[in-house]
């Protein structure tokens, strides 16, 4: 299956850790503390309302530097994406977002408060004093208003009350608030407005992010799709509830995908083509067709078994860090739930393994849930691996115990600990297996599991 | 926001001497711009510290001044100074000539006793006769927007003042030509170039609207300046009033942007 | 494209629009060039006031005007002439505020003052606030009595105490 296949193009490695990135990002903090008290930030301590201001104006640069972080993380920048991993990026997007807007808030009454301390003012007026006679600083007084609102629409009640496209949309004008926050900070900001070099470090911060983002969300993706041209060449029911798309297009031997990698697509037909859908790849790229395999999970979901031939497709991608580039033990465990067979599968034909190196464990409720059966058999003959299937529904006669403990699986697989371990399925159930082999003395850097919520 | 306000000369010309006096007192900048070469600067001096000393008594805003005292009641009228009597009496009078549009006890302004409308251009009129006893006949004194000027610039020509336009700090709407040769002659402008809760008409406590900006051209510095006060604090009508005063000429800016002075005013505008 | 999405696209463009044609006072001062007489259109003069009293009114202001008392804006004077002497740039002093210093330069031309530059203002705080701001106006200011051949300008406008201190004495070197 393997023996004649050309060499297909890959996504690069990248060597650098995330440590070294956190390390980037905090020694560049350092220098923007730095810059602040070389600025004279501290000799404003020796005035009452000095403190308010000195503490607002700090506040206020790392909001705005935070604020710039938020946007490389949400960039895509490959460096980052393989490095970090998507779910683990928007993770911390989620955590420096409200950081970042309480320190805005912040800055707001601070500055505010020392500076109608420092007039002799009282707060409203001084406020609109500030809105209005200053340049810049009405913007500043809107981009205020979108951070608030951008956050409030993110915290978790919020989102259950929200549709997911609505959610999206109002998190756009996140842009606009940085972009409207811009102004005020180099025209008035005091660390900038009187130091040239100051000014060109923080425009050059904006200039890198602003770059970083229209480079990988939005020049690459269109350059790739462009260039290959993809479209829907096939549809094909895999069992109740499945379906899986193939994508076809021009010189698909020249994109460079994983098996174990997404996409994000977006079918270009009229209702919808805004949706991005992240899609697993559920066979090894052969340079001939992508396959994309999906479950009917209502919504959106539902129309894509009626896809018309053709149809052309908006791709990004190739993302995810669930693949054989992060694999270092010779023995290899895939453990799928329901869907997560999607990437594994594709995993399961790539990875290269000798005979008995590579098992999967595929667990389904049903036997109807069970999909490509065909092909993990003939793989397995094929490549001497072993598919274990875990059909039942939990606590019923069929399955009465949990078959994916530690323990279980230790009966299953009794090399275990001694495998690489690559998850893929719903979070709970996963999150659950990875504990659990945690506990059982599986080193948590061997452990690969990859969440599909963002 | 602070901006500078100067009164500067248009010409340093070799030929013309002119010595430049700044003082920042009475919450302004006053400049005295002197022409006559043979007046020492010792008169200078003497002008300069005459203003602050106004300040230190006369100021609303410093709880030591003796204004801020007779407001607190801590003395009474009769035991203040000779010059701070006079002052009172002096806005009395125009509390009375301007049916209460002028009146420093109005409710609703700060300290509650303010007679600042009045006091600024008595101060500077006090500091131009100290110049003009040490001889000087030709100067400019320029107190934060208001002018008092003696003489002439140079040979040929009067002294020239702009009137600056509303709305746009960096430019003059009308040019006054002030002849003072035979005597001083004097610009003052009320308007709402500062923050508007400075000029509240005392009849109803609010902000006075109905012009942006009302000059008065007259011989004393400080009528002009409490005509001025309390023209624009009468609105539509102020013009008018002014009208009726003799010696005292209008001009004033409406918030459409257009002006509309006194008879007396047309042959000053250049 | 839902329509709601494209309601919130056209509002957020509109309101951007008027957002950033918001102008504070300090853009309305722009610096540069040689500040004009504005005409700022027919102004009618009013006689004296009648004996009925103070309300009696003349056609004011508000009125359509058939103004008796027009005036076109002058022209203006020839300039007297001026001599070489007297040209150069002068500091002044460094002058302390509360939050910094502020010292400024007159640059004069032919015995004219032509610039007034900032060279150092104070940068933090309220005053730092309020200089990134100002400095362009102060600077504009300080030459707008210069053309016109207008000595002195009426109308009360906001002080910086140190900043005139400082362009006194610059003008105090310039005078040798």
């Amino acid at each position: 299956m393997t023996s004649n296949r050309r060499a297909l193009p890959v996504p690069r490695r990248w060597s650098i850790r995330t440590r070294e990135i956190v390390a980037v990002l905090i020694l560049n903090g350092l220098l923007i503390g730095a810059m602040w008290i070389r600025h004279g930030g501290l000799d404003q301590l020796a005035d009452p309302s000095g403190w308010f201001i000195a503490l607002g104006e700090l506040v206020g640069l790392y909001g705005g530097y935070l604020a710039l972080i938020q946007l490389v993380l949400m960039s895509r920048s490959p460096w980052l994406e393989q490095v970090v991993g998507m779910d683990s990026l928007a993770a911390a997007h989620r955590w420096v977002g409200f950081v970042c807007v309480w320190l805005i808030v912040g800055h707001v009454l601070l500055t505010t408060i020392g500076f109608a301390i420092a007039d002799g003012q009282n707060l409203v007026v001084e406020a609109w004093t500030l809105l209005t006679t200053y340049e810049f600083m009405l913007m500043a007084g809107v981009s205020l208003v979108l951070f608030i609102g951008v956050a409030v629409s993110s915290v978790r009640v919020a989102r259950r009350h929200l549709a997911y496209e609505t959610w999206h949309g109002l998190h756009l004008y996140a842009y606009l608030a940085i972009a409207l926050g811009l102004g005020h900070q180099l025209v008035t900001g005091s660390d900038f407005a009187h130091d040239p070099l100051a000014w060109d470090y923080w425009a050059g911060l904006y200039v890198i992010a602003a770059g970083l983002i229209v480079a990988f969300r939005f020049v690459e993706p269109l350059v790739v799709s462009v260039r290959h041209q993809f479209r829907v060449v096939n549809v094909e029911d895999e069992g109740p509830g499945v379906i899986s798309i193939y994508l076809g297009g021009r010189d698909l031997d020249q994109f460079a995908i994983r098996a174990g990698q997404f996409v994000i697509v977006r079918f270009l037909v009229r209702d919808g083509w805004w949706r991005g859908h992240p899609f697993s790849i559920s066979a090894a790229p052969n340079g001939r067709w992508l396959r994309l395999t999906v479950k009917d999970l209502g919504g959106d979901t539902m129309s894509m078994a009626s896809l018309a031939i053709d149809t052309r497709v908006y791709l990004e991608g190739p993302y995810g860090l669930l693949t054989g580039a992060r694999r270092v033990r010779r023995r290899v465990l895939l453990i799928a739930g329901g869907i997560g067979i999607a990437p594994l599968r594709a995993l399961f034909e790539e990875l290269p393994a000798g005979p008995g190196d590579l098992t999967l464990v595929y667990r389904a409720s049903r036997p109807t849930d069970i999909v490509f059966r065909d092909e993990l058999d003939h793989l397995a003959r094929a490549r001497g691996a072993v598919v274990h299937y875990l059909i039942g529904a939990r606590g019923s006669r069929a399955m009465p115990a949990d078959p994916l403990t530690a323990a279980a699986l230790r009966q299953l697989v009794p090399d275990l600990r001694q495998r690489e371990v690559y998850l893929c399925g719903p979070t709970p159930m996963m999150e659950a297996v990875r504990d659990g082999l945690r506990a059982s003395g599986l080193p948590p850097g061997h452990i690969h599991f990859e969440r599909f919520e963002f | 926001m602070q901006r500078a306000e100067l009164g500067l000369g248009s010409q340093l010309d070799e030929q013309i001497e002119r010595r430049l006096r700044i003082v920042s007192t009475m919450g302004t900048i006053i400049g005295i711009d002197l022409r006559d070469p043979a007046v020492p600067s010792g008169a200078l001096d003497a002008a300069e510290a005459w203003l602050v000393e106004v300040d230190a008594r006369f100021s609303p805003f410093r709880p030591t001044s003796e204004i801020s005292r007779l407001a607190r009641g801590e003395i009474e009228p009769e035991a203040c100074a000779p010059d701070v009597r006079y002052v009172l009496t002096r806005c009395e009078e125009l509390r009375v000539a301007s049916h209460g549009s002028f009146d420093i006890r109005a409710e609703g302004l700060r300290g509650g006793l303010d007679p600042s409308g009045y006091v600024k251009g008595w101060a500077v009129e006090e500091a131009a006769h100290v110049l003009e006893a040490a001889g000087a006949r030709n100067y400019v004194i320029n107190a934060g927007g208001d002018v008092l000027v003696r003489g002439a610039p140079e040979a040929g020509r009067p002294w020239i003042v702009g009137i600056r336009h509303p709305l746009e700090p960096d430019q003059v709407v009308a040019r006054v030509a002030l002849p003072a040769t035979e005597g001083r002659h004097a610009l003052a402008t009320s308007g709402m170039y500062e923050r508007v809760d400075h000029i509240v008409d005392p009849q109803t406590g609010l902000a006075a609207i109905s012009w942006l900006s009302l000059s008065v051209a007259g011989p004393s510095l400080a009528q002009a300046d409490a005509y001025a006060t309390a023209a624009f604090a009468m609105g539509r009508v102020g013009l008018a009033w002014l009208a009726g005063l003799p010696g005292y000429e209008g001009y004033a800016i409406d918030p459409g942007l257009r002006p509309s002075w006194t008879a007396g005013f047309d042959p000053l505008l250049v | 494209m839902p329509k709601r999405a494209i309601t919130a696209l056209i509002t957020t463009v509109i309101a951007l629009v008027l957002l950033l044609s918001f102008k504070t006072p300090a853009d309305s001062g722009a610096a540069g060039g040689a500040p004009a007489l504005v005409s700022i259109g027919p102004g009618s003069s009013i006689g004296p006031a009648s004996s009925s009293g103070p309300l009696a009114g003349g056609p004011g202001a508000g009125d359509s005007p058939t103004p008796p008392g027009t005036r076109p804006p002058g022209t203006t004077p020839a300039p007297t002439k001026v001599t070489a002497k007297g040209s150069g740039t002068f500091t002044g002093d460094a002058v302390q505020e509360q939050f910094g210093v502020i010292q400024v330069q007159a640059t004069m031309t032919g015995g004219k003052l032509t610039a007034v530059t900032v060279v150092q203002m104070p940068t933090r705080g309220r005053s730092g606030f309020i200089s990134a701001d100002a400095a362009p106006i102060l600077e504009s200011e300080a030459i707008a009595a210069q053309s016109a051949s207008i000595d002195s300008v009426s109308g009360a406008t906001y002080t910086s105490e140190a900043y005139a201190q400082s362009l006194q004495s610059a003008l105090d070197h310039a005078k040798g």
